[in-house]
């Protein structure tokens, strides 16, 4: 008898959206075949609502501020973290006295009808005593919250401004991960907690395809940790990278991909577009901001020349450009890829996205995004004239690089809001898609690359972080956290104490190994944790670990 | 604020100072030394003479009924699942018994640190509402408030208890729950790996953390029912709350001594 309210009937109806106990939940199959409950005894309930009354001081009221406070987006995210928290919980608890109490009999029953036990009194004690024992130590392995020293590092695979991702192994588990790492102390003093808090909380409420998969979530005093699913592809930009720009075919079956995803995160609802991927969300405020200001304090120029289209020359611009160009989170953040309006300061909607699909498809099949320029000024003077500065490659015989309908989409992306392409059914419906059939199986279309891969620790589509020459391009990166820890260091002597405990934080993935009762002979420990994936569409850059700095 | 300089239960707080600069050698962090028990604080009960004490309670009754309990649609799906599911057979009765031949602590540590998580995500849905301002101090009606002892190592090593000072309550609870996370981070007291066993004082330190913890819900419950109703997790807390004295009624950890201002809906909850 717990709930004091029953001033509302209750529905039956399963939860089944958000929580990711395992389908075979004993705890689930229980509920959900029995009947109602039946209404709890009325006194009952009196009771323990009057207690309740009783500790409360006099005309005890809302306060004023209620709404407002109830609102903040703090509040409200973790009333749905710890409502996740304690359904979980709960079903999580009583799956584990069914199954162990079942356990328990299995084995019991084991003693008395085997032969090679029964009737004998010291085996049975025996084969008891070890079943105990590993009812203990798989006890003791959930109460244990991962923590740092439980990964070994193999390699470094990502850095930014806030910390680095590497390529890790839990030890117990023998998983494999990408584990990034951010210091605690930066994100608050730079108002970014939100968005690794928004990460964690998309990351562990949505299970798609599309999504690199969190398996743990943890934090000590000084950093906060993300172990994902180990992406071995490598990224969209690092493809890009080592290809130049893709055939035609190759790049429609990867832009196919990124609009289906974008879509049925859209679809789940409980995503917005806007929160993260390419959209301005996973941006930090800051740096969107000052993306602004430039933008703002560009002078008018009397005679603006809009790019070349000659692609040879715009290739050759781009890669002399790199300097500013800093790859590790060159789509994120980048005015290359940002729709106008943002940049602007005007109201936008999810259709940014679409402007920044249309840069990485024009990006994708000539090399350059369409308003690169040499200088980081000359990008945002094409992006402030971009309808004269969106270009259609050419040749150098003349010809379009972009077939007609190629182009004809990229300029229903690249465009004012009004006229923008709004929704999925309208992306589909381009010609550009007419070859794509069965956009429900796109994941089942063999990819057009797929990572030559020694092991399951190979990060060869990664930079090397040891080797010096490719770590020039992330000069820009390193820059920036040496400032940032700069920053911290100057701020330290304010001696205000601030509370660096993320509440609701914590994750382990259900499937976890340890998640599991060893079976005889423990035989599924060690086994290798990560199912087999396809790779191909990984490459897509969703929500990973490439995009450090958000 | 200055007592949070000396605040010396944090000291053994673990640093994993890991800080990979390009061309660095990766490595792993080193667990870090936690070999002595961080002392226990001392805090104290304080029963105030209130001389409104009887009239007071029995004038709320009559007032707060109507407003407490109502509102509260959103997660009616999460809502009814708890509910039926705890509301079942008694099943959290069931499930905090020993499992036979469990090891006791064993049992008692998964525990207590699932409540201590508890227990945080449920503050935590408040943390709005309950500043400096709004609780000056740790209360739990007017009659039972909360002081927090701090301890500070003198220059022999010997741990001097320091006058138990009145905190308001945002900072009580941050202070408790980081002398227990403290505990939980100490290898020694809560041990990791396989087989490590626990220490002998174990069972009594249980005790104390148990008997702290309940203050939060204490506090909780006489100052923040309202906010916790309205933002729809009056079940989670009440579940919580049962969850917890049936656990700690099974293995004897709080004296009755100790419900405070709880006292009446700890003995309903038991009975049902």
């Amino acid at each position: 008898m717990m709930d004091i309210d029953t001033s509302y009937s209750t529905p039956r109806k399963a939860h089944d959206k958000e929580n990711h106990t395992p389908a075979n939940s004993p705890t689930k199959l229980v509920l959900h075949t029995s009947p109602l409950q039946k209404p709890r005894p009325y006194a009952q309930n009196v009771k323990l609502h009057n207690n309740i009354s009783q500790l409360q001081p006099a005309n005890a009221l809302l306060p004023l501020d209620f709404q407002s406070k109830a609102n903040t987006a703090k509040t409200k995210r973790l009333t749905s973290v710890a409502q996740l928290y304690f359904l979980d919980y709960y079903c999580d608890m009583f799956d584990y006295v069914i199954l162990r109490h079942e356990r328990a009999r299995i084995v019991e029953n084991k003693l008395q009808t085997d032969p090679q036990y029964a009737g004998n009194l010291q085996r049975q004690q025996l084969e008891w005593r070890n079943y105990v024992g590993r009812e203990r130590a798989f006890l003791r392995k959930r109460r244990l919250k991962p923590k740092h020293r439980d990964f070994e590092m193999i390699t470094q695979v990502g850095q930014g401004g806030y910390g680095q991702v590497f390529l890790a192994r839990k030890k117990d588990t023998r998983e494999v991960c990408a584990l990034k790492i951010l210091n605690k102390k930066l994100l608050v003093k730079l108002d970014e907690t939100r968005h690794v808090l928004t990460e964690r909380d998309i990351l562990t409420n949505t299970r798609l395809p599309w999504l690199v998969k969190l398996l743990y979530a943890f934090q000590d005093p000084e950093k906060v940790y993300l172990a994902m699913e180990f992406v071995p592809g490598g990224d969209f930009r690092t493809l890009l990278n080592n290809t130049g720009y893709l055939v035609p075919p190759h790049a429609r079956f990867y832009v196919a991909e990124m609009f289906a995803a974008n879509f049925l995160i859209d679809q789940k609802g409980h995503i917005k577009l806007t929160d993260f991927g390419l959209a301005a969300g996973t941006v930090s405020n800051d740096r969107i901001e000052s993306m602004r200001v430039k933008l703002a304090s560009l002078q008018d120029i009397e005679n603006y020349q809009a790019p070349s289209k000659m692609m040879y020359e715009r290739q050759q611009l781009f890669r002399q450009s790199q300097g500013h160009h800093n790859l590790a989170n060159s789509i994120v953040g980048s005015p290359d890829y940002m729709a106008l309006e943002v940049l602007e300061g005007k109201n936008y909607n999810f259709t940014i996205d679409y402007w920044s699909l249309g840069c990485m498809l024009f990006e994708a099949l000539c090399g350059y995004p369409p308003f690169s320029g040499l200088k980081q000024d000359e990008t945002y003077y094409n992006l402030k004239n971009w309808k004269t500065a969106l270009r259609r490659p050419q040749t150098r015989d003349g010809r379009y690089v972009f077939s007609d309908r190629t182009w004809q989409l990229i300029v229903r992306l690249i465009a004012l809001p009004l006229s923008r392409l709004r929704n999925f059914k309208q992306v589909q419906s381009q010609p550009y898609f007419a070859d794509i059939q069965d956009w429900d199986n796109l994941r089942l279309r063999p990819p057009p690359f797929t990572p030559q891969l020694d092991n399951e620790e190979d990060a060869g589509y990664f930079d090397d972080f040891e080797d010096e020459e490719s770590m020039a391009k992330y000069k820009d990166v390193f820059a920036r956290q040496e400032q940032n820890e700069t920053l911290l260091e100057t701020a330290r002597g304010g001696g205000r104490r601030s509370n660096l405990n993320f509440i609701g934080f914590t994750f382990k993935h259900k499937l976890n190994p340890n998640n599991k009762f060893p079976k005889w002979g423990n035989k599924s420990l060690g086994r290798r944790a990560l199912k087999e994936t396809a790779f191909w569409w990984q490459l897509i850059e969703p929500v990973g670990y490439s995009l450090l700095d958000f | 604020m200055s007592f949070f300089q000396n605040f010396n239960t944090h000291s053994l707080r673990t640093t994993r100072g890991f800080k990979l600069k390009p061309g660095s050698a990766i490595s792993s962090p080193q667990p870090a030394n936690t070999t002595v028990f961080p002392p226990l604080p001392k805090d104290q009960l304080l029963p105030q003479e209130s001389p409104f004490n009887e009239q007071n309670n029995a004038f709320l009754t009559i007032n707060n009924t109507t407003n407490i309990v109502q509102n509260v649609t959103s997660h009616r799906d999460i809502r009814s699942y708890a509910e039926q599911t705890l509301g079942s057979d008694n099943a959290l009765i069931n499930a905090v018994k020993l499992p036979r031949d469990e090891d006791v602590n064993e049992w008692l540590a998964v525990h207590v640190v699932d409540f201590y998580n508890q227990i945080n995500m449920l503050y935590g849905t408040i943390t709005e509402f309950c500043s400096p301002q709004t609780c000056p101090r740790m209360i739990a009606t007017e009659e039972y408030e909360y002081l927090w002892q701090e301890s500070a190592s003198s220059a022999g090593g010997n741990i001097a208890l320091k006058k138990p000072i009145s905190l308001p309550a945002c900072e009580y609870v941050e202070n408790l729950m980081n002398w227990i996370q403290n505990f939980f981070d100490n290898d020694n007291i809560f041990p990791t790996k396989i087989g490590a066993p626990f220490p002998q004082q174990f069972p009594s330190l249980i005790k104390t953390i148990f008997k702290r913890l309940l203050r939060i819900y204490a506090h909780i419950y006489c100052h923040h029912f309202h906010e916790i109703s309205e933002l729809g997790l009056q079940s989670h807390l009440n579940t919580s709350l049962k969850h917890y004295v049936l656990f700690s009624n099974e293995f004897d950890l709080i004296s009755r001594k100790d419900y405070g201002p709880l006292e009446d809906l700890i003995q309903t909850m038991l009975k049902t």
